[in-house]
């Protein structure tokens, strides 16, 4: 087979076919980064990555305001992992620095920010306090016309014009409402319990936080939609140990609001392009339910979450829903040799790849303790052993080949 | 007795309202606080951790049932106090510097409370000296740590060493959680107890009593 364009070969595999080999994302997107975490030394994972590869002149890295993710990852890097994406953010304002060194991000709805160890992390729920229609109307929310497109669309167009990689659409508004309800406005606890004692009230602020994606759905779509071939919706519905809310909750209280954005953003991307949800955890119980309202593509595929076995998940779903990451990061990667990095590399390929239906990724933002050459193994791997034809992987799974390194 | 069965369905069911009014009730048919905690709201707490490890309910139900037993355990607080009741045991939670994540360590303090510990919630970000100052000044028996990153798991190690090497030393069982932690990593690092959920948690708690000569 001749080599495809990093586009074409995204597009095979999320549309299950099998490509010439199996796309490749780390760095290309806002969810499969690694993470930098200034000022201390130890945190430093993408300058750490850098100096390994012997680069120099580069950019200091960019980092997401919450969570600390790399937006800018050097060129050289994504070309040496040949990463099959690149991605178009939205221009939106930035939290701002307080004297105390905590951050207000009034763009986003007043949430407040500071670090914590080693991350830059939500704190001080802003809407905790709010229990009525009434807190809802009084809460002094930012306007809903701000411009976040300032050079937006030329970056897109670009990209979508003069290059051949698979070009992801960003806004960080497609975090309302769903879990930022909880994880960035009122607190987890109160999102969850506010779903079985305040209902009313829960639907009264998710409308609210919906409305203002929807707005800002419209600028960002409305701009770059014709040149996307992909977009972020988020967010997570699982945790570690099984699912945040049973399935009844989750299609009452979460579901219509996917959909609704799902809904918008199919007004304006290409029929062909590709609706990407980031949902952390053990989701294997909504994935029905995802694949009904339209999400085509699954990430992180959180491995050793429950039930996100990959044998599992190409069985169960393989041929319905695309699956982007799967790269093990809270052991393999890393604590594991690279001898160990590469054999769980090659177990993941042949589970989830053949017949296409997969794009390789770390299932989440690389840490700051994770060795450079563990992560350049993975990659190098991924590359080496996704040369279609791929066969399928025969005996010890990839989850239970990891469970038995007893990596800890 | 019937007022106790119906107190454990509506702490299992996250009524808050209807515990509160059972516990008065209760109080009022000269049930003892005591009962009431035992075997209305422990039971109904383990009832429902039960179905939490079982994958039959989940977070939101966890942590209603978890505030039912919050606005009970403020009825029969003054009770508890006037009659002398000693706790189980006295255990010092917190989840470890550089995690902001506490829903876990937020259950397992309930839980613990119903089970009839005293527990000193440390809140979270909660650095070596503040879990030691916390249980040296409360007298603990346990001090429990979670943590739900990789990078915030490896601050538990130290930790521990700096409890054993103050002069808490082995006296106080430390016992840790959350989602990177396993039993493995548990014994390497020398933790007396290991919990794979929060549901799971009080009981170990219990368990660690007995070993160290507690109260059944």
């Amino acid at each position: 087979m001749s080599e495809m364009t990093s586009r074409e070969r995204v597009y095979a595999a999320a549309n299950f076919t099998e490509p010439d080999h199996v796309p490749i994302a780390f760095g290309g997107t806002n969810q499969t980064t690694i993470e930098e975490c200034p000022p201390t030394p130890e945190g430093l994972g993408c300058t750490q990555l850098y100096e390994y590869l012997g680069l120099k002149d580069v950019e200091p890295p960019a980092i997401s305001d919450a969570f600390n993710g790399v937006t800018n990852l050097d060129e050289r890097v994504m070309l040496r992992f040949h990463t099959d994406m690149r991605t178009v953010d939205a221009n939106i304002p930035r939290a701002v620095t307080q004297p105390d060194g905590t951050k207000t991000w009034d763009f986003m709805c007043g949430m407040r920010i500071k670090k914590v160890g080693l991350h830059d992390e939500p704190f001080e729920w802003p809407m905790e306090y709010m229990t009525t229609k009434k807190d809802i109307d009084e809460y002094p929310w930012p306007p809903l016309d701000i411009n976040i497109m300032e050079g937006v669309v030329e970056k897109a167009r670009y990209l979508h014009e003069e290059t051949d990689y698979f070009v992801v659409g960003e806004t960080s508004t497609s975090f309302l409402p769903f879990s930022s309800y909880g994880f960035l406005f009122t607190g987890t606890e109160k999102w969850l319990t506010d779903m079985k004692l305040n209902p009313k009230f829960y639907h009264q602020l998710s409308e609210k936080l919906l409305e203002r994606a929807l707005t800002y759905a419209d600028q960002f779509y409305g701009g770059v939609g014709q040149y996307l071939d992909g977009t972020w919706i988020y967010d997570d519905l699982g945790m570690q140990t099984g699912p945040l809310m049973s399935l009844a909750d989750y299609r009452e209280f979460y579901k219509p609001y996917q959909a609704a954005i799902i809904k918008k953003v199919r007004e304006y991307i290409r029929p062909e392009a590709k609706i990407i949800l980031h949902s952390c955890g053990s989701v294997y119980y909504a994935i029905p339910d995802l694949i009904e309202i339209g999400v085509d593509i699954l990430n992180p595929i959180q491995p050793l979450a429950k039930n996100m076995e990959p044998r599992r998940l190409k069985r169960e779903f393989g041929g319905k829903i695309a699956f982007l990451g799967g790269l093990d990061i809270q052991q393999l990667l890393p604590l594991g040799t690279v001898e160990q990095v590469r054999e769980g590399v090659k177990k993941l390929i042949q589970t989830y790849a053949p017949g296409g239906g997969f794009i390789f990724a770390p299932a989440h933002l690389i840490e700051p303790d994770v060795p450079p050459d563990n992560i350049v193994a993975a990659h190098d791997a991924a590359y080496e052993y996704g040369k279609y034809p791929i066969s399928k992987l025969t005996g010890q799974g990839y989850v239970d080949y990891i469970a038995g390194l007893h990596l800890h | 007795m019937e007022i106790i069965r119906q107190i454990v369905d509506r702490v299992i069911e996250g009524n808050i309202s209807k515990v509160e009014h059972l516990t008065k009730e209760a109080i009022v048919q000269n049930v003892t606080a005591q009962k009431i905690i035992d075997e209305g709201f422990a039971l109904g707490l383990e009832g429902v951790g039960e179905k939490y490890t079982n994958g039959e309910c989940f977070l939101p139900e966890m942590l209603t049932a978890g505030m039912t037993v919050t606005a009970g355990m403020e009825i029969l607080k003054p009770l508890l106090t006037e009659s002398g009741v000693k706790p189980r045991g006295i255990m010092v939670a917190g989840t470890v510097a550089g995690d902001m994540h506490d829903i876990g360590k937020n259950i397992v303090c309930m839980m613990s409370e119903a089970a009839g510990f005293r527990v000193i919630d440390v809140g979270k970000d909660v650095p070596a000296e503040m879990f030691i100052n916390a249980a040296r000044d409360n007298g603990a028996d346990i001090v429990a740590m979670s943590a739900l990153l990789s990078t915030t798991r490896a601050n538990m190690p130290g930790i521990i060493q700096a409890i054993r090497t103050s002069e808490l030393g082995h006296k106080v069982k430390v016992m840790i959680g959350g989602a990177p932690v396993t039993q493995d990593f548990a014994d390497a690092v020398g933790a007396d107890g290991y919990a794979p959920d929060a549901g799971l948690a009080a009981k170990k708690a219990k368990e660690l009593l007995t070993n160290i000569g507690g109260v059944n």
